[in-house]
């Protein structure tokens, strides 16, 4: 399995935003988008580990810009059983 | 809330020519962020600071241990040929010069081309055409060095722009193959190119560098269908590490991407057969083991491909005929030379065509087999003498440059500084000193520089 990045932002706007840069900076795909609740919106990316890295990064320097930033993380080798997870949320998307 | 800091924090701290950042334990410190702060030699300082010797002491732990000892082929120069060409470098009277990764030795052919130029230039004034002449001979004598038809070669100014002028000739929108593969051991000038040409539509992804290497598997695994280039190094910069690029070329090919090759770490102590190692495209520039000057770049392109790269760095040398002196449209060369811009590099030209003939009268494959042999010395002798090397310990899969990182509290350029008080030239790059010999260096002159190099950093 690939890698997943994460940004969460408190906010629709700043994910959008977050979304946008995550997505131009490098070669990574928009696998979901989670309204936590209490306005809390996560962006999750996967793709090999640098362009995550790079997405994560450049997601969290726009988010502040527009909104609120909340938190970001990497997760370089996710475990198998993250993929029925992800899975379960794309069919939910569709 | 948790505080995030970012590249762009990093960036702007440069900017204000800050020298450290202060995070508190709740902030996150983002891989980029981290890797800006390294680059930049930006302190990333914690509140409650943690202790920073246990990280120093960490470091200098040798990690060379379990190595085998290198075994180098026989051949390259005797000692003998090696004393004759050494008359041909007047510096070498005096010094040792084994910076050669960085700008090699002046030799008296090379300045004597220069010389030809300059005094055609005070004596006959305007001498275009036997300018141009010789522009066209280091072609020549570059698609020599490389086994191509000169009609597969064009001069440029630098490897940047040699990169570039090849980046800007794919329509980066309309072709359905967006992603370039590069990788984390580039010279990061070709990176910088990459990435600059994202705005175009084009997507990049680094093969990572591991324990100082870049693995086949990974390109297996990263590049694709979708991948129109991968752009990779012959030999990494920093330690030496060399490639298999007939294997690179394979996995490429493959998956019907074309591949790029920077050769400037490698050209002129490896042979290189574009035909035999299939390569597409290929960059090198001539100040290093080519034993030119700043100036000049050149670049190589498979004939049955040109007709696809049409460069948007361009000018007028680029075009089919640049005397013609149409306005109205593009009519770009038939050959490599589509890829050229403006008035070529006439001085640096006279140099290269020099310096490539020397390199191609001593022969890469003989010069390729006695830096073996120097490296199998400067290796051995290095983790010997408890330094710590971080170049492969396969003679067979570096070139040149032996790396010693120095400690974290010593200074790599300081440590070059030193080593020029003792009339040895190495380089300095990063947290590593580099040891890059060529044809003309001595087994005991390897033996002289690392051990002042191990009393320069035992000091
Ligand atoms: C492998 C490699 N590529 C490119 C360069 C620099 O290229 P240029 O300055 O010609 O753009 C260097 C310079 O050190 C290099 O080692």
């Amino acid at each position: 399995m690939n890698s997943l990045g994460f940004v969460e932002t408190k906010g629709f706007v700043a994910a959008v935003e977050a979304a946008d840069a995550m997505a131009k900076a490098a070669n990574v795909t928009i696998v979901g988008t989670e309204r936590v609740g209490g306005g809390l919106v996560a962006i999750i990316v996967e793709g090999d580990v640098g362009s995550v890295k790079a997405a994560v990064d450049a997601g969290a320097a726009s988010a502040k810009k527009v909104g609120e930033l909340v938190s970001v993380h990497v997760i370089a080798r996710p475990n198998a059983a993250l993929e029925d997870f992800f899975k379960g949320i794309r069919e939910k998307k569709k | 809330m948790k505080n995030i800091l970012t590249g762009e924090d990093i960036q702007q701290a440069r900017e204000q020519g800050k020298k450290e950042v202060i995070f508190d334990e709740k902030t996150i410190v983002t891989d980029i962020a981290k890797e800006a702060a390294r680059r930049f030699d930006i302190q990333l300082v914690k509140k409650e600071a943690a202790p920073k010797t246990a990280t120093v002491a960490e470091k200098r732990e040798p990690q060379r241990a379990t190595r085998p000892p290198s075994r180098a082929s026989s051949g390259g120069l005797s000692r003998e040929e090696v004393m004759e060409w050494k008359k041909e470098f007047p510096i070498l009277d005096s010094i040792i010069h084994v910076g050669n990764c960085s700008q090699s030795p002046q030799s008296k052919r090379v300045r004597q081309a220069i010389e030809q130029y300059m005094e055609s230039w005070l004596s006959i004034g305007m001498d275009w055409e036997y300018w141009i002449e010789g522009v066209i001979e280091a072609k020549n004598e570059f698609a020599r060095l490389i086994n191509a038809d000169p009609v597969e070669v064009a001069v440029s100014t630098s490897v940047s722009e040699a990169t570039s002028s090849i980046a800007s000739s794919i329509n980066w929108r309309q072709e359905p193959r967006k992603r370039v593969i590069t990788t984390e051991a580039e010279f990061p000038t070709v990176n910088y190119v990459w990435l600059a040409h994202q705005k175009y539509g084009c997507k990049v992804d680094f093969i990572p560098v591991r324990n100082g290497k870049l693995e086949l598997e990974d390109y297996d695994r990263l590049v694709d269908e979708e991948t129109k280039m991968v752009s990779t190094t012959h030999v990494y910069y920093q330690n030496g590490f060399k490639q298999d690029v007939k294997a690179i070329a394979d996995i490429v090919h493959s998956k019907g991407s074309l591949l790029l090759l920077d050769d400037y770490q490698s050209s002129g102590t490896h042979p290189i057969d574009v035909r035999e190692m299939d390569i597409d495209l290929l960059t090198t520039g001539n100040l290093k083991y080519l034993l030119g000057i700043p100036g000049i770049a050149f670049i190589y392109c498979k004939k049955e491909l040109l007709e696809q790269f049409k460069p948007s760095v361009t000018g007028w040398f680029g075009q089919e005929n640049p005397f013609d002196f149409h306005i109205r449209y593009l009519d770009y060369a038939q050959g490599a030379r589509r890829f050229e811009t403006g008035t070529p590099p006439v001085i640096a030209a006279f140099a290269a065509n020099e310096g490539m003939r020397i390199i191609n009268e001593v022969g890469p494959q003989r010069i390729k087999e006695h830096i073996e042999k120097l490296s199998e010395k400067a290796l051995n002798l290095g983790s010997e003498l408890g330094l710590n090397v971080i170049s492969p310990f396969d003679v067979t899969r570096k070139g040149p440059t032996t790396a010693i990182q120095v400690a974290e509290d010593q200074d790599s350029h300081h440590v070059e500084e030193e080593m020029k008080k003792k009339n040895i030239i190495v380089s300095a790059r990063g947290e590593a000193v580099r040891v890059a010999p060529h044809f003309f260096t001595l087994e005991e002159e390897i033996e002289t520089v690392m051990h002042e190099l191990a009393r320069v950093l035992n000091e």
